[in-house]
C-alpha cells in the first residue's frame, strides 16, 4: 500500500536517450512536468535489474518510456482463453499495470514492478499486417498491462480502434478493470473491438484489486461501451475464492444483469482463478502477507489452481447463474475451452 | 538493519556521534572498522578508499553480520562535481566509468535530497573531465554490484555530498569533515526515513505458528508433500483470520488427531479442508 514516505507514482520516469526526441515520449512526459526524468541506454537496464521487490516498487511505481525491439505479436499462452478463435495472439505495447491486484500474475511473471510504455506503435501494427496477409487474426491488446488505465498518457485505444477498423480480418479485444467510459463514448465504434471488462464481487474487488474501478463503476463503464455499440465481453475470470463466494458471487451476477442486457452481451467467459507455479512461488515470496497467493491451491500439470471440486462448484454455479440471462453457447469456460 | 559504508571516518565521524555509535573491537575476521551500538539499527562501516576496498567491505560485511534482502545498504560519502562545495545529491545512476555499465537504484522513498548522476572512476577525476551535470566518487558502482547479489535495488541509497570541482588537491581531512558535517542533517533524516520504512515491511509481515504447524504434521503422519500442504493451509487461515485452532483441537479430542497412519492423516487434512475452506 503506498503510504506518505514513498513517492508516488511515476516521480520518476526514464526514458532510453535514443527516443528523447520522440513526440509521444514528449507527449507523454507533458503529463509529468515535477518528474525526475533519467536517462537510459535500454529499458531493459533498469526494468531486468536482479533482486527487484515487485511490491516494494508498487509504493512508489516508476515509468520506463522504451522502444521495442524483437517479436511484438505472440502466439496464446495455454492459460489464456482462446474464445474459440484458430488464431489467437496477444500483444504488449506496454508492460505492467497502474493497478495492484494482489493475485496479478504480471507480479511473477516480469522482475519489476515498475511500467513500460513502448511507443513504437507503428512497428507493432506493421507485424500484425504481416500476419493479417497469412490468416485473420484475433488479438488481445491489453494483456499484460490494462491499456485502459492507461489511455490517457498514450491515447492507444484510439490508435487501435482505427487499425482494427481499417482491416477487415483483424479482431482485438481490449480487456480492462478500468470505469472509464469516455474512451467509449468518444471514439467511433467498431464490430470487431470487444471491449472485455474483468468484473469481480465488491469483496474481491475491495480487498485484492487495489486502485482497479469499483464493480459498479466496470458495470457502468460495460454498459457505456455497449450502449455505443462495441461489441461487450464480461469476464467472471478470474473468480476468487472466498468463504461467501456463493452469495458474493450471486449478488454479482444480479448486479450486473440489473444494467446490463444479457441477450445484447457478445460474450461472457467464465474461469476460476488459475496460474503458473513459477509465477506463484515467486509471488508468494513477494507477498507473504497476501491470503490470495497464499491459498492451498493444487499443483496441476504446473499450474495452480483451486482444488479440483472447489473449482467445478464455483465455475459451475456461475454457469448456471449467468445462462438465466444469456443464451449458453456465448458462455465460454476455461476449464473446458468449448462453449 | 541500515549498513552505512563510507570511504573515510572524517565522512561519517558526525553520523557516528549523532547516532551515539562505538568503534567495535577489531576481528581478524572483518578488517574493516565497524562503529554500532546494541539498540541502534544502523551501523556504521568504512571501507577505505576505492572500488576494491569498496566491494570487499560490503561483501565481507554480509557474511560477517549476516546480511540478508531484509536490510539496507547506504553509501555515503564525498564526491567531485561542478556544484556549489557541500551540495547534496541523492544518486539515481551510478555508471562504473571503465565498463561503461549503469546501475540503477530504486528511488522509492521520499527525500528533499537533489538527486544526480555519478560516475565512479578509478583515480580522483580532474577539473577538466567534470562533465556537466555529472558527480564522480570512487566506490558507488563497486558498493552497488556487490550489494546487489545480496539485496535488491529497492534496499540500496547513495547520498553523496561534492567536496571539490576536481581540484582535489586542496582538500583536507578538516574541509571533509567541515563539508560533511554540514551535510549530516539532511543524510540522517534520510538514513532514518530508510530505517522507519523498512521497519514498517517487517512488522507487516506475519510469521506462522511453526510448533504448531510442526506438531500437526507428525499427528498426521505427514509425508513432506503433506506437510507442504498443512504449512500453506494454516497459512492462508492463519492470514484469513480464521479460528482453525478450534475447530483441530476438536478432531483431537475426538481422538482422530493423532491419526494411527498417513492414510488416516490424510482423510484428516482433506476433512480440515473440507470444513475451514
Ligand atoms: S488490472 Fe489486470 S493487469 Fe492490472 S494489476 Fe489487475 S490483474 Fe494485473
Amino acid at each position: 500500500m503506498k503510504s506518505k514516505e514513498h513517492y508516488s507514482s511515476f516521480s520518476h520516469i526514464y526514458v532510453e536517450e535514443k527516443i528523447r526526441e520522440n513526440p509521444r515520449v514528449k507527449r507523454i512526459l507533458e503529463h509529468f512536468p515535477n518528474s525526475n526524468r533519467i536517462y537510459i541506454n535500454h529499458y531493459k537496464d533498469v526494468f531486468n535489474r536482479s533482486k527487484q521487490s515487485v511490491v516494494a516498487q508498487h509504493n512508489s511505481q516508476a515509468l520506463i518510456i522504451a522502444e521495442k525491439t524483437g517479436a511484438k505479436i505472440y502466439e496464446g499462452a495455454p492459460v489464456c482463453q482462446s474464445f474459440g478463435n484458430e488464431h489467437f495472439y496477444y500483444t504488449s505495447c506496454m508492460m505492467n499495470c497502474i493497478f495492484d491486484c494482489e493475485y496479478c500474475y504480471l507480479k511473477g511473471m516480469y522482475p519489476s514492478g515498475n511500467m513500460v510504455i513502448f511507443v513504437n506503435l507503428e512497428e507493432y501494427f506493421a507485424e500484425l499486417e504481416g500476419l493479417l496477409k497469412k490468416h485473420p487474426v484475433y488479438l488481445c491488446v491489453s494483456y499484460d498491462a490494462d491499456l485502459v488505465a492507461c489511455d490517457s498518457l498514450t491515447d492507444y485505444i484510439r490508435e487501435w480502434i482505427e487499425f482494427t477498423r481499417k482491416h477487415h480480418n483483424l479482431t482485438i479485444e481490449i480487456r480492462t478493470k478500468s470505469g472509464r467510459c469516455d474512451l467509449w463514448e468518444n471514439n467511433d465504434s467498431c464490430d470487431k473491438v470487444i471491449a472485455a471488462f474483468t468484473i469481480s464481487p465488491d469483496v474481491v474487488s475491495s480487498r485484492y484489486e487495489h486502485f482497479a474501478a469499483t464493480t459498479a463503476e466496470r458495470i457502468k463503464a460495460a454498459k457505456c461501451a455497449m450502449d455505443n455499440g462495441f461489441p461487450v465481453r464480461l469476464c467472471f475470470d478470474p473468480m476468487i475464492y472466498c468463504r461467501d463466494w456463493k452469495h458474493a458471487y450471486e449478488k454479482l451476477c444480479n448486479d450486473v444483469f440489473e444494467k446490463i442486457d444479457g441477450a445484447k452481451l457478445w460474450d461472457v467467459s467464465v474461469g476460476s482463478f488459475r496460474i503458473s507455479q513459477d509465477y506463484l512461488k515467486k509471488m508468494r515470496r513477494e507477498e507473504p502477507d497476501s491470503a490470495i497467493v497464499n491459498f492451498p491451491y493444487d499443483n496441476v500439470g504446473g499450474y495452480y489452481q483451486y482444488p479440483k471440486g472447489l473449482q467445478e462448484d464455483m465455475e459451475g454455479f456461475m454457469v448456471e447463474k449467468v445462462a438465466q440471462y444469456i443464451s449458453p453457447d456465448k458462455i465460454f469456460r476455461w476449464e473446458t475451452q468449448s462453449k | 538493519m541500515v549498513y552505512v559504508f563510507c570511504a573515510f571516518y572524517g565522512e561519517c565521524s558526525d553520523l557516528i556521534k549523532h547516532y551515539n555509535l562505538k568503534k567495535r573491537q577489531s576481528d581478524k575476521h572483518y578488517r574493516f572498522d565497524v562503529f554500532e551500538n546494541e539498540v541502534s539499527p544502523v551501523k556504521i562501516i568504512i571501507t577505505g578508499q576505492g572500488a576494491v576496498l569498496a566491494a570487499s567491505a560490503v561483501s565481507g560485511a554480509v557474511s560477517y553480520f549476516g546480511i540478508d534482502g531484509k536490510d539496507a545498504i547506504i553509501n555515503i560519502g564525498t564526491c567531485a562535481g561542478n556544484y556549489e562545495l557541500g551540495s547534496v545529491f541523492l544518486c539515481n545512476k551510478i555508471t562504473e566509468y571503465v565498463t561503461g555499465r549503469t546501475f540503477y537504484p530504486d528511488m522509492l522513498i521520499k527525500s528533499s535530497i537533489r538527486e544526480g548522476e555519478i560516475v565512479t572512476v578509478s583515480v580522483p577525476v580532474k577539473e577538466n573531465d567534470i562533465a556537466l551535470g555529472k558527480l564522480y566518487d570512487m566506490e558507488a558502482s563497486a558498493i552497488y554490484q556487490a550489494a546487489n547479489i545480496y539485496v535488491g535495488p529497492h534496499k540500496m541509497g547513495f547520498v553523496k555530498v561534492v567536496s571539490d570541482n576536481g581540484n582535489y588537491d586542496n582538500l583536507t581531512p578538516d574541509m571533509v569533515k567541515t563539508i560533511m558535517a554540514d551535510a549530516t542533517g539532511v543524510i540522517v533524516q534520510y538514513v532514518d526515513d530508510f530505517v522507519e520504512v523498512e521497519g514498517k515491511v517487517e512488522v507487516l509481515s506475519s510469521s506462522l505458528d511453526a510448533t504448531y504447524v510442526n506438531q500437526l504434521c507428525a499427528d498426521l503422519h505427514c509425508s513432506k508433500s503433506m506437510e507442504n500442504q498443512v504449512e500453506q493451509l494454516i497459512k492462508y487461515l492463519s492470514l484469513e483470520g480464521t479460528d482453525y485452532k478450534t475447530y483441530i483441537d476438536g478432531l483431537y479430542q475426538e481422538g482422530k488427531i493423532p491419526a494411527h497412519d498417513k492414510k488416516n492423516g490424510k482423510v484428516c487434512l482433506d476433512e480440515i479442508k473440507g470444513a475451514l475452506l
